[in-house]
């Protein structure tokens, strides 16, 4: 009652946040409202507390919390702190949360958005592929791979060291009878496979068909997955900063899934990299539900808008053995 | 080869050519190649590539109808 008394209007408050917490498991544009409602909250929150700790004699109306803290920490023992105070406290700690929580979802969902418009610039690329997959329940060793992709979809794939060193692949949507041509590095490479890209040979070691390599696959599925998982707010980021990887600045997220009412996502933690200057992921590690590592990809060497040419991903390329 | 003709149960006879006669006399470039040829020695389809399932074995059952 006395808290009623001194904070009538943080009262009336306390229901539009519940009505506004409840608009957090809505459609984006109901949540960024409810957003902005329990930021304002939070602010007013803050400053309502003066008026009720000063009640208790605790603090002077023109005091500041944080430049007094001191005070604050020797006078507290003398007269504790009353219920009303204890309780503006409690609903600032829980309100610091969604304020943290909104500014990470505008930071991840912005991420996002900038590395599809940086992709959407790109019209071809050359990288050097790095990538480690689980197949058949075994985690395979690393494989190191020249990559030239040319939109829509036109890929040549050299692999440049063991185990697979010398190997090439040859996919061009529309051309080859849309067939995955391999020419197998060493011994083996006497014969130009011609391979269905999703059959059974093309997909003995791989997890993702030739169809799905690059940039623009493995944007939209993590935009796909991060931007169903903040909807529903599934998502819980562990990680987002900056750091380097593989020599370059970047910004890492990590963050864990946590599906409900049946929905599902394409792991269950995540960690990628995007790379600062680039604005693209450069390095992407997915884990399933027992935290092992199923997928790591990671592209270095990035040079965007070469200039590839047709000879690029033809088979009459002398410079290839197909 | 002795062994994996065991494992799959093939029982149609298969031309070895480690010495890529076969492979070269066709003009063969990819693998797998698929030749049919009529009973008058003629080759009447090719597909180049998997795949192609559903066509080829309607072709084999028009050839054999001939």
């Amino acid at each position: 009652m006395r808290f009623r008394q001194a904070c009538p209007e943080l009262c009336r408050r306390t229901q539009d946040e519940r009505l506004a917490w409840e608009a957090w498991a809505e459609p984006l544009s109901k949540r960024a409202q409810a957003e902005r409602i329990l930021r304002r909250s939070f602010r007013h929150m803050i400053l309502e507390m003066f008026p009720v700790i000063t009640k208790s004699g605790l603090l002077s109306r023109s005091d500041s919390p944080w430049s007094d803290a001191r005070r604050l920490r020797q006078e507290a023992p003398r007269r504790p702190l009353p219920l009303s105070g204890l309780f503006a406290f409690l609903c600032a700690a829980v309100l610091i949360s969604p304020a943290s929580g909104a500014d990470q979802r505008e930071r991840l969902l912005s991420l996002v958005t900038r590395m599809e418009s940086s992709y959407a610039r790109v019209s071809d690329y050359t990288v050097v592929f790095r990538k480690q997959e689980r197949v058949d329940g075994k985690l395979l060793s690393e494989e190191t791979i020249f990559l030239k992709f040319q939109k829509p979809l036109k890929v040549y794939m050299k692999w440049i060291e063991e185990p697979s060193k010398g190997t090439e692949a040859l996919y061009v949507d529309g051309s080859n009878g849309n067939k995955l041509l391999v020419h197998r590095g060493g011994i083996l490479g006497i014969l130009t496979l011609s391979l269905d890209p999703r059959g059974s040979l093309a997909m003995s070691r791989n997890r993702h068909p030739i169809t799905e390599v690059g940039f623009g696959y493995l944007i939209d599925g993590l935009q796909r997955n991060i931007r169903a998982a903040l909807l529903h707010g599934e998502l819980e980021v562990i990680r987002l900063a900056e750091e380097t990887f593989r020599g370059r600045s970047a910004t890492v997220v990590e963050a864990r899934f946590l599906p409900r009412m049946g929905r599902t996502y394409y792991a269950s933690r995540m960690v990628f990299h995007t790379d600062t200057e680039l604005q693209l992921p450069v390095g992407a590690a997915f884990y399933d539900e027992a935290d092992a590592l199923f997928e790591r990809y990671s592209y270095s060497d990035v040079k965007l808008n070469v200039g590839l040419t047709p000879l690029d991903f033809s088979r009459e390329n002398t410079a290839y053995r197909f | 080869m002795k062994d994996a003709v065991k494992r799959f149960g093939i029982l149609y006879p298969i031309a070895i050519d480690n010495s890529f006669t076969i492979w070269d006399s066709y003009n063969t470039r990819y693998w797998p190649t698929l030749l049919l040829i009529d009973k008058r020695g003629v080759v009447r389809y090719a597909h180049v590539g998997e795949g192609a399932y559903d066509l080829t074995e309607q072709t084999i059952l028009r050839l054999l109808g001939e």
